[in-house]
C-alpha cells in the first residue's frame, strides 16, 4: 500500500493548500466609475451651496433647503464606501445602495447640524441648567402627582389622566369601527368594485400622511376653539382620524391576504356582497382586528399624551403647561413623565393579558 | 335554546351593571372628582339603556312562547321518522351559546358609554362644525391652488423646508436606531445567544419599547441637546429621541426574523469551524439581511410621522412650524391659505417618500426580475408578507 503510494508518479508540485482557490470576481469597473462621476456631481453640489446658497426649487420659490457644511467631509465618506464597496466586491447596485445612504446622511446630518451638537454636549453637561433639569426628572414630586390640583381649578391631577384614558378608549372604538369599515371597502378582495377600492385607498393614504398633531390643530381650529383651552372633543377626533388610518392599512393588508376557499364557497352559495363580507371576510380577519385594536389603543395613550401638547384636554395639557413653567423646577414634569412610563408599561401589560385570552 | 342563554347573559350583566353603577355614583369616591362620576353617570345610563333592550327582548321571546312550543313539537316528530321528511330541512346545527362574547360586547359598549361621558366632550360643538369646515377648505384650497406671489413662496419655501428638516430627524432617527438594533436584535435571538445575555436583552428592550418617545425627547435629548430651530440643537434632539424609542421595535423584529433563520446554513458552518463572528457573517446576515432592511424602512416612514409630535414639544421639523406657540396655528384669524399650503407639502412629501421607500423595500425583498404580480397569480401563490403591526 505505501509502496504503491510512493511509486505513484508525482507530475507537478501541488501549490500549497489555500492558494488554489478561483478568487471571486471583482465587479464591474465601468458602473464603479460611473458611482465615482456621481458622487463626485453629489460633492461639486455640495461644494456649489456650501454657504447656503439659495437654490431654486420648483417655480414655487427659491429656498435655501440644502445648507450642507463641510463638503469636503461628505467627499471623503462618498469615496469611502466606494472604496470599501470595491475592495468587498459588492455588486454596483449594492454600491450604489451604499453611497445613497451616505449622501442622503450627509445631507440630513449636516442639516440638522449634527457635528456641532454633538460637540456641544460635554460643555451643556458639565454646565448650565442641564445638570439641574436632570437632576429634577429624576427626582419626581409625586405628591403634586396625587394630591394637587390642576392650577386654577379644583380638578386633581389623577383626573386628568382618567380623561386621558376615556378619551384613547372612545377615539379607539370609534376609530377601529369606521376603519373596519374602511379596510373592507379599500381592499379589492371584499368591495364593491375596483374604483371603489382605489379611492378610498387614496382617500386613506392622505388621511395617514397628515400626522395627529396636525389633526388635532385642525379639528381644535373646526370646532371654533382656539387651540388652547379646548374640551376633549378636538383630541378625539384627531385620535379617530389617526386610528382609521391605521387600522384601515393594517387591516386591508390583512384583508387581502386572507384564504380564498371561503370566498369561492360564499360566491358558490350564491351570496350577496354584505354576506359574502360578513360570513368569509369578516371571521377570517376578527383575530387581527382585535390585535391591531389593542395595539392601536396603546398607541392612542402615547398619543393623547403628546397631543395635549398642542392643547386639548387631558395629562397632555398638563404637561404642557409644566413644561411652560419649568424655569421655576423640574420635579412636576418629572413626575408626570415617569408616570407616564408607568401607565403605558400597564396598559401594554393589559394588552399583552387580552391578547393571551382571545387569541 | 341559544335565545334562553342570550336572555339569561344579558340579564345577569345589566343587574350586575346597574347594581355597580347605583353602588359606584352614589359612594363618597365619586364625589371626589368630576370625571369619576361624570364617567359613573355613564354607567349608569349605558346600564339603563341595556335593560330597557333587554325587557323589550325578552318580552317578545315571552310573547312567541306559544310558536315556539308548536314549533318544537314539530320538529320532535319528524325526528323520529325514518326516510324523507321535508321538515328535517330546517334542521340546521344549533349555533354555540356565546355567553363570554355577548357580555364582553355589552361591557365594550358601557364602557364606550361611560368614558364617552368622562372626557367631557361638548357634542353640540359639532353642529357648527360643517359650516366651518367648507369655509376653511375652500380658503385652503384656494391657497394651494393661487398662482404663487411672494409671500406664498414664503409660504411653500418655509414649509418644504420644515418638511425636508422632518425627513432628514426621521432619517437620522432610523439610522441612529438601525446602528444599534443590529447587534441588539442578535443579542436578542435565542438561536444565537446564550440564556444569560437573551434575558437581561428582552427585558432592556422591552423597557425601551414602553417609554413614549416624548419622555426621551423631553426628559434626556431636549436638556442635552437643546431645544428649538436646527441650529440650536431641536432637530437633533428630536433625531435622537426618535433613534433610542425606534431600538425598541427594529430589535425586536429583527430578533423575531433572526429566530426564524434556516437552520442549514448555520449547521454548515459550524461544521467547517467558525467562529461566532464568523456564522454571524456568513451564515446568518446573508439571509436576514433583506428583512432587515424592508424594517429599517417600514420604521423611516414610521419616524417621519412621529417626528411631527416631537416638533410640537420644541424638537424641529414640522411639527416646530404648524404647533402653537409661534407656529401656524398660533394667534387668530389663522393664515389658512398656508395651512393649506403646508397641509399640501406634508401630504405631497410623505406620499413621495412613502413610495420610494416602498419600492426599495419590494426590490430589496423580492429582487429585480419580480414585478408586481396579477392579481390571479397573487391568488396562487402564497400571501407574501404578513403585515406588520408592531412595526407602524
Amino acid at each position: 500500500m505505501s509502496a504503491a503510494l510512493s511509486e505513484r508518479p508525482v507530475t507537478e508540485p501541488r501549490p500549497e493548500p489555500g492558494t488554489d482557490r478561483p478568487s471571486p470576481p471583482k465587479p464591474a469597473l465601468a458602473p464603479y466609475l460611473g458611482l465615482v462621476l456621481l458622487a463626485a456631481a453629489a460633492a461639486s453640489f455640495f461644494i456649489w451651496n456650501w454657504e447656503g446658497q439659495a437654490v431654486l426649487f420648483l417655480p414655487l420659490g427659491d429656498t435655501v433647503l440644502w445648507a450642507p457644511r463641510d463638503p469636503l467631509l461628505g467627499l471623503g465618506a462618498m469615496m469611502l464606501i466606494l472604496v470599501l464597496c470595491w475592495r468587498l466586491r459588492v455588486s454596483p447596485m449594492g454600491a450604489f445602495g451604499g453611497l445613497a445612504i451616505v449622501v442622503i446622511t450627509y445631507w440630513a446630518g449636516s442639516n440638522i447640524h449634527f457635528i456641532d451638537r454633538i460637540a456641544e454636549v460635554p460643555r451643556r453637561l458639565t454646565g448650565g441648567n442641564t445638570r439641574d433639569q436632570l437632576v429634577g426628572y429624576f427626582n419626581p414630586d409625586w405628591s403634586y402627582l396625587l394630591f394637587q390640583n390642576v392650577a386654577g381649578t379644583s380638578r386633581p391631577i389623577w383626573g386628568e389622566w382618567l380623561i386621558t384614558l376615556c378619551m384613547a378608549v372612545v377615539a379607539t372604538i370609534i376609530g377601529c369601527f369606521i376603519g373596519l369599515l374602511l379596510a373592507m371597502l379599500a381592499s379589492p378582495v371584499s368591495s364593491l368594485n375596483t374604483g371603489t377600492s382605489q379611492t378610498v385607498k387614496a382617500i386613506n393614504s392622505v388621511v395617514r400622511s397628515i400626522p395627529d398633531v396636525g389633526w388635532a390643530l385642525l379639528f381644535a381650529a373646526f370646532l371654533g376653539g382656539t387651540a388652547y383651552g379646548l374640551g376633549a372633543l378636538a383630541a378625539v377626533l384627531a385620535l379617530i382620524m389617526f386610528n382609521i388610518g391605521i387600522v384601515a392599512k393594517l387591516l386591508g393588508e390583512s384583508i387581502d391576504a386572507i384564504h380564498p376557499g371561503p370566498l369561492e364557497a360564499a360566491d358558490a352559495a350564491g351570496a350577496t356582497l354584505v354576506q359574502r363580507d360578513r360570513v368569509a371576510v369578516l371571521p377570517a380577519v376578527m383575530p387581527s382586528f382585535i390585535s391591531y385594536s389593542l395595539y392601536v389603543f396603546e398607541l392612542n395613550i402615547r398619543a393623547s399624551a403628546a397631543l395635549g401638547v398642542v392643547g386639548v384636554a387631558g395629562i397632555g395639557g398638563e404637561l404642557s403647561r409644566q413644561i411652560g413653567r419649568m424655569s421655576q423646577g423640574y420635579e412636576n414634569v418629572g413626575a408626570i413623565l415617569w408616570a407616564l412610563v408607568l401607565v403605558v408599561l400597564m396598559v401594554d401589560l393589559l394588552s399583552l393579558w387580552i391578547r393571551r385570552r382571545l387569541l | 335554546m341559544s335565545h334562553g342563554h342570550k336572555v339569561a347573559s344579558a340579564l345577569v350583566g345589566a343587574v350586575l351593571l346597574a347594581a355597580g353603577a347605583f353602588l359606584l355614583t352614589y359612594s363618597p369616591a365619586a364625589n371626589a372628582s368630576d370625571v369619576f362620576s361624570r364617567m359613573m353617570w355613564g354607567t349608569a345610563l349605558a346600564a339603563g339603556a341595556v335593560t330597557v333592550a333587554l325587557a323589550v327582548y325578552g318580552l317578545a321571546y315571552a310573547g312567541t312562547g306559544r310558536q315556539r312550543a308548536a314549533e318544537r313539537r314539530r320538529l320532535a316528530a319528524s325526528h323520529g321518522r325514518q326516510g324523507y321528511a321535508p321538515d328535517r330541512l330546517d334542521l340546521r346545527p344549533i349555533r354555540p351559546a356565546k355567553f363570554w362574547w355577548n357580555m364582553a360586547l355589552i361591557m365594550l359598549g358601557v364602557l364606550f358609554v361611560s368614558s364617552a361621558a368622562g372626557t367631557g366632550m361638548t357634542l353640540s360643538a359639532l353642529l357648527e362644525m360643517p359650516a366651518r369646515v367648507w369655509d376653511f377648505s375652500g380658503q385652503m384650497i384656494g391657497g394651494v391652488a393661487q398662482i404663487p406671489d411672494e409671500d406664498v413662496r414664503g409660504d411653500w419655501s418655509s414649509a418644504f423646508d420644515a418638511m425636508l428638516e422632518s425627513v432628514a430627524i426621521a432619517w437620522i432617527g432610523t439610522l441612529v436606531g438601525a446602528l444599534f438594533s443590529l447587534p441588539c436584535g442578535i443579542l436578542a435571538a435565542r438561536n444565537l445567544t446564550p440564556l444569560g445575555t437573551y434575558i437581561p436583552m428582552r427585558f432592556i428592550l422591552s423597557v425601551i419599547r414602553a417609554v413614549p418617545e416624548i419622555v426621551f425627547a423631553v426628559a434626556i435629548f431636549i436638556p442635552l441637546l437643546g431645544v428649538g430651530p436646527a441650529e440650536r440643537g431641536g432637530a437633533m434632539a428630536g433625531a435622537f429621541a426618535l433613534g433610542i424609542s425606534s431600538i425598541g421595535t427594529l430589535s425586536k423584529l429583527i430578533s423575531e426574523s433572526i429566530e426564524g433563520v434556516d437552520q442549514g446554513p448555520l449547521e454548515a458552518s459550524r461544521a467547517s469551524g467558525a467562529t461566532h463572528m464568523q456564522m454571524i457573517r456568513w451564515a446568518v446576515l446573508p439571509q436576514v439581511l433583506p428583512e432587515v432592511l424592508a424594517i429599517w424602512l417600514y420604521r423611516f416612514e414610521v419616524n417621519i410621522r412621529a417626528s411631527a409630535i416631537l416638533g410640537a414639544l420644541g424638537a424641529g421639523g414640522i411639527g416646530r412650524l404648524i404647533s402653537p406657540p409661534n407656529g401656524l396655528f398660533g394667534q387668530r384669524p389663522y393664515d389658512w391659505e398656508a395651512i393649506g399650503i403646508t397641509l399640501f407639502v406634508i401630504i405631497a412629501v410623505t406620499m413621495a417618500v412613502d413610495q420610494i421607500s416602498g419600492f426599495v423595500r419590494h426590490r430589496v425583498i423580492h429582487g429585480k426580475t419580480v414585478r408586481r404580480r396579477t392579481r390571479k397569480q397573487a391568488e396562487a401563490a402564497p400571501p407574501p408578507e404578513p403585515p406588520r403591526a408592531v412595526a407602524l
